[in-house]
């Protein structure tokens, strides 16, 4: 699609809100800009959005694109917010990282996993105690889930994603039988892991990576795919 | 001063508030493990006892509270560990601890003691999570 088509699926499709336009400058100037450019988000009129950006070219954007954009920027920008936005560096790389992945994919719960994973980003004034998780944290979660959906042949099945009270970053796969949990932490002293658990026992994982992670999905879905809650 | 309930009934139905904004799941609504982790500094997971105070009264305590889920004494004393260092099973255990001292007096409030910190022992502190979490019940909150 090109962006001189962008207005015409704006008015055709119910999906598209004004929104969108902020999450298509996103990914059109993240790939088009040097990294040297960094975007910045501005809220005005309650609703609308507008990214300054510079130097707009023309690309070629599946649709996909919008709805994960989409929906990782309402985890991160309020609309009633009247105060610019600078999203963190894990913030955008993640978005690239998912672009050059996902592009024209099927990938929905891939998607989904990673803007709640974004939404981590979004601190919260009235929650004071609320721990941002760092940005390495963030991108090393993105990468290894990114990483793992290339060495199964299936989706990756949706996971909850929350934040501990350290601000270690937890995707989690939870059945009534069979638990998975990578646990990427903030603190750079501490280490990655993998916890596994179903009814014969339950251990820590500390070789993290993408096929490992893989071969849990795996082993997660082989026996429990009817037991998922 | 508050008397202390000695032992805590097994049918005692207890609150736990989640102030974590992401310890509650999108999807379902339900508590995630995180939400049962012991903070080094804790000597226990704070719960408050339905029978001693409502739901209201209890996030009227806090300044935010983002869920509340109820948990039944008798199961969470089933929920048992293994030690990391001598391989002996310990099952939690429900303290009623009532708050007298301070100018939040809270007269409900309970420990779920015997929860193991993740720095001493990280995959048993996972497993309790994860029990407590999948016995967890959504409690409907004040203004729903």
């Amino acid at each position: 699609m090109m962006v001189s088509e962008y207005s015409a699926l704006s008015t055709s499709t119910s999906f598209i809100s004004p929104i969108d336009t902020t999450a298509f400058w996103l990914i059109f100037a993240r790939a088009q800009l040097s990294e040297k450019s960094e975007p910045t988000f501005s809220c005005f009129e309650g609703e609308m959005l507008k990214m300054d950006i510079a130097g707009n070219k023309e690309t070629e954007l599946p649709v996909g694109t919008f709805q994960f954009v989409i929906e990782s920027l309402k985890h991160v920008v309020t609309s009633d917010s009247d105060k610019s936005f600078t999203p963190p560096e894990s913030f955008t790389t993640t978005l690239l990282k998912w672009h050059d992945h996902c592009s024209g994919k099927r990938e929905q719960t891939l998607t989904d996993i990673l803007s709640r994973l974004l939404g981590l980003l979004q601190s919260d004034p009235e929650d004071d105690e609320y721990v941002v998780p760092s940005d390495a944290a963030v991108s090393r979660t993105s990468d290894i889930l990114i990483g793992a959906s290339t060495f199964r042949e299936r989706e990756i099945p949706l996971a909850a994603v929350s934040a501990s009270d350290e601000g270690d970053v937890r995707t989690e796969w939870l059945g009534e039988k069979k638990q998975i949990s990578l646990v990427v932490p903030s603190n750079e002293e501490h280490r990655a892991y993998i916890f596994h658990e179903d009814q014969d026992g339950y251990g820590i994982e500390w070789n993290v990576s993408s096929d490992v992670l893989a071969k849990f999905l795996d082993w997660f879905e082989s026996k429990s795919q009817s037991e998922w809650t | 001063m508050t008397e202390r309930l000695d032992p805590v009934p097994c049918e005692e139905l207890l609150h736990r508030l989640l102030r974590n904004k992401t310890h509650v799941d999108a999807g379902s609504g339900k508590a995630l493990p995180a939400a049962f982790h012991r903070r080094p500094t804790e000597s226990g997971l704070s719960v408050d006892l339905k029978s001693l105070r409502t739901v209201e009264e209890s996030c009227s305590s806090l300044r935010k509270v983002f869920g509340v889920v109820s948990l039944h004494t008798g199961s969470v004393r089933d929920v048992s560990t293994v030690q990391g260092t001598t391989g002996e099973r310990i099952n939690l255990e429900v303290v009623h601890d009532p708050v007298d001292h301070t100018d939040k007096p809270n007269p409900a409030h309970t420990l779920i003691c015997k929860v193991p910190l993740r720095e001493e022992n990280l995959a048993g502190a996972e497993h309790v999570a994860r029990m407590l979490s999948l016995q967890a019940r959504k409690v409907a909150m004040p203004r729903e």
